[in-house]
């Protein structure tokens, strides 16, 4: 199910530590991919994701990653 | 008769020019089933992503299709995924390189993992009634520990192994790999055992789909795994 979009799974969501959270993503306030949407910048989906590592995706069951690419449906 | 196809997933890094290669291809070619489809999947003739080891990540991130096949359009790890799901008998065929299988045969080990952990994490079985069979070929030695290496794995992932689901062909303890394909070529014996290895495959697969139930029943799960799954 997709994560709420709330303040508290803003402030617990480490898509800011992943390796591929650049700077246009800081530029156009971007977080918390699976409870929003996808990016609009350029992600380089070669580099490691991290989803799994976060507490957002571990308390609502998310499976898979990549959410700033792969947008999670209703 | 149903129709039963067979792939075989060549691992060699030397491709179709390789003994491995030759020795699945005439193996193959001698099946005169008309009820069989076969074909051959040339793993270097792909551009492999090695696994990004997401499993190590979260168990849950190693889904099928794999994040790497869902993310990259150049990867074309799919082909053998697709063939396998695909296939009602998928032999392997490696090369030995100091004692172990090729290089490309574990990276597909490694990306395969996402079939395997469907049932592990998620219950699923996706691969299920499906035969397994091996053809190993080496210079010098080390194919019984490439075959449980091998079986090890891919027993995880759901093959059914019938008996002597493997041949194997090793050369001599020197460094002249070049007499190796005469030696292939000309050695009945090779043939008949390679022969007999994709035959038996396919008989066993026969009996499978004649009746389901004799294999993995459809609700199969990996229960020694699931205590192992903490959320």
């Amino acid at each position: 199910m997709k994560p709420k979009n709330t303040e508290d799974n803003f402030e617990k969501c480490i898509c800011g530590n992943c390796s591929l959270f650049h700077q246009c993503n800081k530029d156009k306030k971007e977080k918390l991919f699976c409870a929003q949407k996808i990016s609009e910048c350029e992600m380089d989906a070669k580099k490691q994701c991290i989803c799994g590592g976060c507490p957002v995706y571990n308390e609502n069951d998310l499976s898979g990653g990549y959410f700033c690419i792969n947008e999670i449906k209703e | 008769m149903e129709k039963l196809k067979i792939l075989g997933i060549c691992t060699s890094g030397r491709g179709k020019n390789s003994n491995t290669y030759f020795l699945m291809k005439r193996s193959f070619d001698n099946l005169k089933d008309e009820n069989i489809e076969k074909e051959i999947i040339v793993a270097s003739e792909l551009k492999l992503r090695p696994c990004d080891h997401h499993y190590s990540i979260n168990a849950r991130m190693c889904v099928h299709p794999c994040l790497i096949t869902q993310t990259d359009p150049k990867d074309e790890m799919k082909k053998i995924y697709d063939g396998i799901l695909g296939a009602d008998v998928v032999i392997f065929s490696t090369p030995i390189y100091w004692g172990n299988h090729s290089q490309l045969m574990q990276l597909i080990i490694e990306r395969l993992n996402s079939l395997e952990n469907a049932n592990s994490v998620y219950h699923q079985v996706i691969i299920k009634n499906k035969i397994g069979a091996l053809m190993i070929l080496g210079h010098e030695d080390g194919y019984q520990h490439v075959a449980g290496n091998l079986m090890n794995f891919l027993t995880e992932m759901g093959l059914i192994f019938p008996p002597q689901a493997y041949g194997a062909w090793v050369g001599e303890s020197d460094e002249n790999t070049k007499a190796d394909r005469g030696k292939i070529e000309n050695d009945e014996k090779i043939q008949e055992i390679f022969n007999d290895v994709s035959q038996n495959a396919v008989n066993f697969a026969r009996v499978i789909l004649a009746c389901p139930a004799c294999g993995h029943k459809l609700n199969y799960e990996h229960i020694s795994k699931k205590k192992n799954y903490i959320k």
